[in-house]
């Protein structure tokens, strides 16, 4: 982990502090969902300055950490998939190619990528005539995040990926 | 004055909750022994999931109805068919506290429990 990285790693640690506390209160979901892709959103770009030079300024970036760590040689994949809790490589890959949809879905929360018609979890929308807060808005991933195995599984590799993240940046 | 909370059946409306969004769980053990009074622990057995050991030891928790009545905290832990069978054996161990003893079983089958 260069000093660039270890200087996002402490925003988004501290983030996903929030995001933790938010849950433990029980907050409405547009506030962890908040969180959380902000979290994953500076994961990857955290990640990509391994290369020293900026991350792109767009939203997504989620998706392709993923895709970046699946891409790393074998023997950091190994290590990288211990240290997300996969006991062996193989399952790691499979698991980034099952859960990359609700990871895109995920991304796609940011108002810049959900645009003004689309929901997001910090503005009203339709952005010229709003109709839907998130404050009360029934978010689709919402439940599939908290209620079903694979997305609690996403929930806990995120929170590894954070923990963990100057062991494989 | 405290607030009465019937934990079984904010459990029950918890499970019927991981078995409609989730298709892959085949099974849902609610294990009310030893837990504190306003915490529902649940284990989800799912069929299709690449096995994590962490999925058994980490339970996800969070808040639920804040501020409410009915505040309690759900805890959940998930486990493939093949780790549950050794959860049962005693061979992988659930988290600190949490205890089979009296575990209720659910499946989208009629309740057995």
């Amino acid at each position: 982990m260069n000093e660039r990285q270890a200087i996002w790693w402490e925003q988004i640690r501290s983030d996903f502090e929030v995001f933790e506390l938010l849950g433990e209160r029980g907050a409405s979901p547009c506030h962890s969902l908040h969180y959380l892709q902000m979290v994953t959103e500076k994961l990857g770009k955290a990640y990509y300055w391994r290369l020293n030079v900026p991350p792109p300024k767009s939203n997504a970036s989620f998706v392709r950490f993923l895709q970046l760590l699946d891409n790393r040689p074998e023997v950091d994949r190994a290590r990288i998939a211990g240290l997300f809790g996969f006991g062996r490589p193989a399952d790691f890959r499979h698991w980034i190619g099952s859960i990359t949809p609700l990871a895109y879905e995920l991304e796609r929360l940011a108002p810049a990528l959900a645009g003004d018609d689309g929901p997001n979890p910090e503005y009203p929308w339709p952005r010229e005539t709003p109709e839907h807060a998130p404050a009360t808005f029934d978010f689709t991933i919402w439940p599939r995040l908290i209620s079903s195995t694979r997305g609690r599984q996403l929930l806990r590799v995120i929170e590894a990926a954070v923990r963990h993240f100057p062991h494989y940046a | 004055m405290s607030i009465p909370f019937d934990r079984d059946a904010v459990a029950r409306r918890h499970v019927e909750a991981q078995l409609s969004v989730d298709p892959d769980a085949v099974a849902v053990y609610y294990l009310p022994q030893h837990s504190p009074e306003r915490e529902i622990r649940l284990v989800v057995v799912n069929g299709a999931i690449v096995e994590r050991a962490g999925d058994v030891r980490e339970p996800v928790s969070r808040g639920v109805d804040a501020h409410s009545a009915s505040a309690h905290r759900l805890c959940v832990v998930d486990a493939s068919p093949g780790q549950w069978e050794r959860i049962v054996a005693g061979e992988i161990a659930l988290p600190a506290g949490w205890s089979l003893q009296g575990a209720k079983q659910f499946t989208r089958s009629p309740a057995a429990a």
